[in-house]
């Protein structure tokens, strides 16, 4: 199976599996349950091996890396879905159209593809947001995150960059600028990202993590890649604007997270950490790369749990997972973060001093939490559930202690 | 043909794009571009790449009329509809559309400077033509970024799609036309999306932030 085929599955799989369930009830198990097999389908689709017939395995095919990310996002929004107080089976045809356009996303070779597939995933995402929670809030994802997507199709028609450009014309640079500002966008950081701060308190957790894990994920993982394929200029412009952006927005998620009061803590403190992964493709090093990835995971494994609110019976669950995202050793959080300050550290001290910030206001967020509870529960949860987030809890301690094993797990051994 | 009157007619076609308001919106957005943007996309791409144009502006009213028609069929629930503002009070003369005309001054003397400043081309590097889509392209972004509900959103991802269309032509490399067709054929998928939305949506509901 190609990766055109995988993205028609998690379209067809997604939309049929939320449709069938309205009718016939069984939201939550029949969303789950699909949600796993697209799951499954991913790893189908992952490149190894020889011997393929080159009759019927034609076609661009996902990385281990990009596969990785699919299969666990999948099975994180599994979660999410056994996790929900409520699910009204919509979810599901809405966690279906984005996947498939994130499929697109990370497997395609085409510029133009890619900014298209970013468009739809866009349009499809605030479209169901927009149906959740009509309001100026969710309407910003379209409008925001769209021009960010429209941009990074406006690069595909100035991409290749000729090598034979004089360099006092602007082409590179403005491919640069175009790219990484439908990266920020798309990963809602400083100054573009109060479309996802601005939804997160409004919608539900299956919603919210439909963006937290495919699509930022996806195009972090896709941005890594955007440097090689520039020249000098649009390189520079394209690495320092993602860093600076990324450093200020995890501050400034640091600092929001901290406010008494603030609707979804943990969505702020997320959205920091995915700021910290942009930041770290901005400094250009493998190691702190790795760290992102390894960030990535940490709120794969966290998010299906804390996106909820809470609930009596799971009050120390969440306080294992708020640990896990605290970045306290040894939290997987913290070897993540250790990585990144690692390579800001050695770019220097104008770097590394806002990445200390960053990095020890989320650190204060989370702790802060874990120190005083997130207050009175809501209703008192299945014992299903609160297996399941046991279970979560152990792969976090997992995690923490064996972070590259993590790593290599959802990525492949070459991440 | 020559690029000055290349220029104003895209420059013509762009402002009706950034200014259309009401029902069928997107239709007459991609006719007004794609009537203006036709003799660019001839000069860079010959006269199947006009066609192309004509055909998607055609295929987005087709598309939207017959999604408008399924309204019938289907029973009004809650959602979220083209015509329902989410953001913004209804559609005036002033206001959202001021907005949009600043929004499209600003974008003129941008257009004109990466039009002069940067080089497209696959094989060949090419300068000076980039006037006519860049500018439709950025009165497309502005119309999504100042949208105030679904079919603003459509007329902007229909707009953008046509002129990024109209430069693939510019840029050539192998095999331009059938890439640029994939790109156009967001035009009609916008036009679904907002018409059927429109037929979803139930008329009596008042959401948040309107008025």
């Amino acid at each position: 199976m190609n990766a055109a085929w995988l993205a028609t599955v998690w379209l067809v799989g997604g939309t049929a599996a939320g449709l069938i369930s309205r009718r016939l009830g069984g939201r939550r198990a029949v969303g789950a349950i699909a949600v796993l097999l697209l799951a499954g389908a991913s790893l189908l689709t992952l490149r190894a091996g020889a011997g393929r017939s080159p009759l019927i395995d034609t076609g661009p095919y996902l990385s281990r890396e990009a596969g990785g990310l699919l299969a666990a996002a999948a099975a994180a929004l599994a979660l999410c879905l056994l996790l929900a107080e409520r699910v009204d089976g919509l979810e599901v045809v809405g966690v279906g159209a984005v996947g498939a356009a994130v499929v697109l996303v990370v497997s395609t070779t085409s510029p133009l593809l890619y900014g298209v597939a970013a468009l739809l995933a866009v349009m499809a995402l605030s479209l169901r947001w927009m149906a959740s929670a009509p309001g100026p809030a969710t309407l910003a994802a379209a409008r925001v995150a769209g021009v960010g997507a429209a941009s990074l199709i406006a690069a595909s028609v100035f991409l290749p960059v000729s090598s034979q450009e004089v360099p006092t014309r602007a082409g590179p640079a403005l491919v640069g600028g175009l790219l990484v500002t439908g990266v920020i966008t798309l990963v809602a950081l400083v100054p573009v990202g109060g479309w996802v701060a601005g939804a997160v308190a409004r919608l539900r957790a299956v919603d919210i993590a439909t963006w937290q894990f495919l699509i930022a994920p996806a195009m972090l993982i896709t941005a890594a890649l955007i440097p090689t394929s520039l020249p000098g200029s649009g390189r520079l412009a394209f690495r320092d604007t993602i860093l600076v952006a990324g450093l200020l927005s995890a501050i400034w998620a640091g600092v929001q997270s901290l406010r008494p009061g603030v609707p979804s803590r943990y969505g702020r403190l997320a959205a920091g950490d995915l700021a910290l992964v942009a930041a770290a493709i901005g400094t250009g090093q493998a190691v702190a790369v790795t760290g992102g990835l390894l960030l990535i995971v940490t709120h794969l494994v966290a998010g299906p749990v804390l996106l909820q609110p809470p609930a009596a019976g799971l009050e120390t669950p969440r306080r294992l997972l708020w640990w896990a995202v605290s970045g306290l050793p040894p939290s997987p959080a913290f070897w993540g973060r250790l990585l990144i300050l690692r390579a800001c550290a050695g770019i220097g001290g104008p770097t590394l001093i806002p990445c200390v910030a960053a990095c020890g206001l989320l650190a204060l967020a989370a702790v802060l939490v874990v120190a005083r509870g997130e207050g009175e529960g809501g209703a008192p949860t299945v014992p299903v559930r609160a297996v399941l987030a046991w279970g979560l809890c152990g792969l976090a301690l997992a995690a923490g202690l064996m972070p590259l094993v993590a790593v290599h797990a959802v990525f492949g051994a070459a991440a | 043909m020559n690029d000055p009157l290349l220029d104003s007619l895209a420059f013509v076609g762009a402002l009706v794009a950034v200014f259309v308001d009401q029902r069928r919106a997107v239709l007459f957005a991609c006719v007004a571009v794609a009537v203006c943007l036709a003799p660019t996309a001839a000069a860079l791409g010959g006269g199947w790449a006009a066609l192309l144009l004509a055909v998607a502006a055609a295929a987005t009213g087709l598309a939207g009329e017959l999604a408008g028609r399924l309204r019938s069929w289907v029973t009004p629930r809650l959602g979220t509809g083209p015509r329902m503002p989410v953001a913004a009070a209804a559609d005036s003369l002033f206001g959202p559309r001021s907005l949009r005309a600043v929004a499209a001054l600003v974008a003129l003397p941008a257009a004109s400077w990466i039009s002069f400043n940067a080089s497209v081309g696959a094989v060949a590097g090419v300068q000076g033509l980039l006037f006519p889509p860049t500018f439709t392209f950025l009165c497309g972004a502005i119309r999504l970024l100042l949208a105030r509900n679904v079919r603003d959103l459509a007329v902007g991802v229909a707009v953008v799609a046509l002129a990024v269309a109209v430069g693939w032509f510019l840029r050539g490399g192998s095999a331009p036309l059938p890439v640029a067709a994939g790109v156009a054929v967001l035009a009609p998928v916008a036009a679904v999306v907002a018409e059927w939305l429109g037929g979803r949506d139930r008329p009596d509901r008042v959401p948040e932030g309107a008025g």
